[in-house]
């Protein structure tokens, strides 16, 4: 029995187009050298060491703690597509971590800095992401001495981190504006704020599933609260601009909208076998749907698209099949998981 | 003109980056783009990656200047992890907590460039005897003050620049009482 959503099984604040708040902060011990200087035997005596002190806390007594000598290849790869991990974590060899019971809090150790701490929160909530997040930090330093000076704020092993070492970013999910090609004039233009925008899983200029992340660039100079109003300002008029998109795109094209979602729904939960490229196409443009009440399904509280987004990444269906699976049949495992996940329409 | 980065080719890609305001030219040519990874930049998606490798362009460059003047500064050597200048503009990062110290002082211009800003005013860390690092200084609230109320004109954002232009008038106010004051306490 599970308890508590996890943050993609939760529908929160501004839904239609946020997906979720995240709020990351980097943060480096006294003692050792940050990880490029870090010697392997340095490396896991500063894993094992910070690890143990962590988990003995009352805070952490719930939390789940690794260790990667304990983990295979797969199920690193499946904690990085449930967003557990981070892609640089999964490239060291020495790393551990503790998580939360919903996951929504992530410790890493031996990170591009010694620790990072990232908290998750589903829709629009970084002032909850930014409180989660603060409050861990505040725990670890009590028991371990944090690498820190006045001028230039907690120190990190990249200059473009010192300063609060966070990162605030926004997953949204833009199909009607990347669908019109509107996002790139945005780009330029939100750079003027100090932000960047970026695709989470695609290449090319359209990110795979419309899904993007905007955060700040900028760590340097301004308080937490700052970078977080000024991120969420730009966010909100982001979402203001996807919702217009998509009312123009409905009211235009009213038929030819409900039958691409209609169809999309159809493929996804009919077919034998599908490519990731297709799957995600097709769910981005049945969450669209769905928000924009197009079409309806029986779908329980913990039912999100994105939830089957992360499911549906090859390491994940990997794990569920207990195996490792070529191309072909991880497209077959695929449409299976599909097919299982998607509610019937109502 | 020639490439900023290896001062030996024709600088093919020129771009303006715009950090809170603060607008910075850049000419570098088609082969250190690459190896700065700013064709990540074209496509306006960049990824947190090329921001740290603009650092060690912008470093490198300046490296070259200060090799052909000797500049002592580039022998310096992090005593605590061995970290080099050499090796520092390289690869762009922090060896350890020292080097900050090491290498602050040569990099700070860099810094401003990059972040818009020097000097951290968010989350204060109380070290693990509790004490707060930083101390009542008024001099460094000045500093803080200052550049706040540059970035909030560069920003176009006079509003913001009148209350900071305020808050400057008065922090000086109060510093010269209390010099006056301390004044007084020491003639008494």
């Amino acid at each position: 029995m599970r308890l508590m959503n996890r943050w993609f099984e939760a529908n929160g604040e501004n839904s239609d187009v946020v997906i979720s708040s995240k709020v990351r902060l980097a943060r480096n011990l006294t003692k050792y050298n940050f990880s490029h200087k870090l010697k392997n035997k340095d490396a896991k005596r500063m894993v094992d060491d910070t690890l143990s002190k962590f988990k003995e806390m009352v805070e952490f007594e719930n939390y789940h703690s690794y260790n990667f000598e304990d983990l295979d290849q797969l199920q690193k790869i499946a904690m990085l597509e449930r967003h557990v991990i981070s892609p640089f974590l999964i490239n060291q060899n020495t790393a551990a971590g503790l998580v939360s019971p919903d996951e929504n809090i992530s410790i890493m150790l031996n990170e591009e800095d010694h620790i990072r701490i990232q908290a998750f929160v589903a829709g629009s909530d970084m002032e909850t992401a930014y409180k989660n997040a603060d409050v861990i930090d505040d725990y670890l330093s009590n028991v371990v001495e944090y690498a820190y000076n006045s001028k230039y704020g907690y120190l990190t092993t990249c200059p473009s981190n010192v300063g609060t070492g966070m990162r605030a970013s926004y997953m949204l999910h833009l199909p009607a504006l990347s669908g019109t090609n509107k996002l790139n004039g945005l780009a330029s233009e939100i750079g003027r704020f100090g932000l960047t925008i970026r695709s989470i899983y695609g290449e090319g200029t359209r990110g795979l599933g419309d899904i993007y992340q905007i955060s700040n660039q900028v760590t340097l100079g301004f308080s937490e609260s700052e970078i977080i109003d000024n991120l969420s300002n730009i966010v909100y008029q982001i979402i203001q601009q996807e919702r217009t998109a998509r009312r123009q795109y409905i009211s235009r094209k009213r038929v030819s909208a409900e039958d691409v979602v209609y169809r999309s729904y159809g493929v996804l939960k009919y077919s034998r076998k599908i490519s990731i490229k297709d799957a995600m196409a097709l769910l981005s443009e049945l969450r669209m749907g769905l928000e924009q009440g197009l079409l309806k399904v029986a779908a329980n509280d913990s039912f999100t698209i994105y939830n089957i987004m992360i499911g549906i990444q090859p390491a994940n269906l990997q794990l569920i099949a207990e195996r490792a699976l070529t191309e072909e049949e991880i497209d077959i495992e695929r449409a299976k998981f599909i097919r299982e996940n998607l509610p019937f329409i109502q | 003109m020639l490439c900023e980065n290896c001062n030996k080719n024709d600088a093919t890609i020129h771009y303006t980056e715009i950090v809170n305001g603060g607008m910075s030219e850049h000419h570098i040519c088609s082969e250190c783009a690459k190896e700065l990874d700013l064709s990540y930049y074209s496509d306006g998606l960049s990824s947190e990656l090329p921001f740290a490798k603009l650092l060690t362009g912008l470093l490198a460059s300046k490296m070259l200047l200060q090799q052909e003047s000797n500049n002592p500064m580039t022998h310096v050597i992090c005593p605590k992890c061995g970290m080099n200048y050499d090796e520092f503009t390289k690869v762009g990062k922090f060896g350890c907590a020292e080097c900050y110290n090491v290498f602050g002082p040569l990099i700070e211009e860099h810094m401003k460039k990059l972040q818009g800003n020097s000097v951290h005013t968010g989350k204060k860390y109380k070290t693990l005897d509790n004490v707060t690092e930083e101390s009542d200084n008024p001099q460094k609230d000045l500093e803080i003050l200052n550049a706040k109320l540059k970035e909030a004109i560069n920003l176009e954002n006079y509003e913001e620049a009148a209350k900071f232009r305020d808050e400057i008038k008065k922090t000086k106010e109060i510093n010269e009482i209390k010099e006056i004051k301390e004044g007084n306490e020491t003639n008494e």
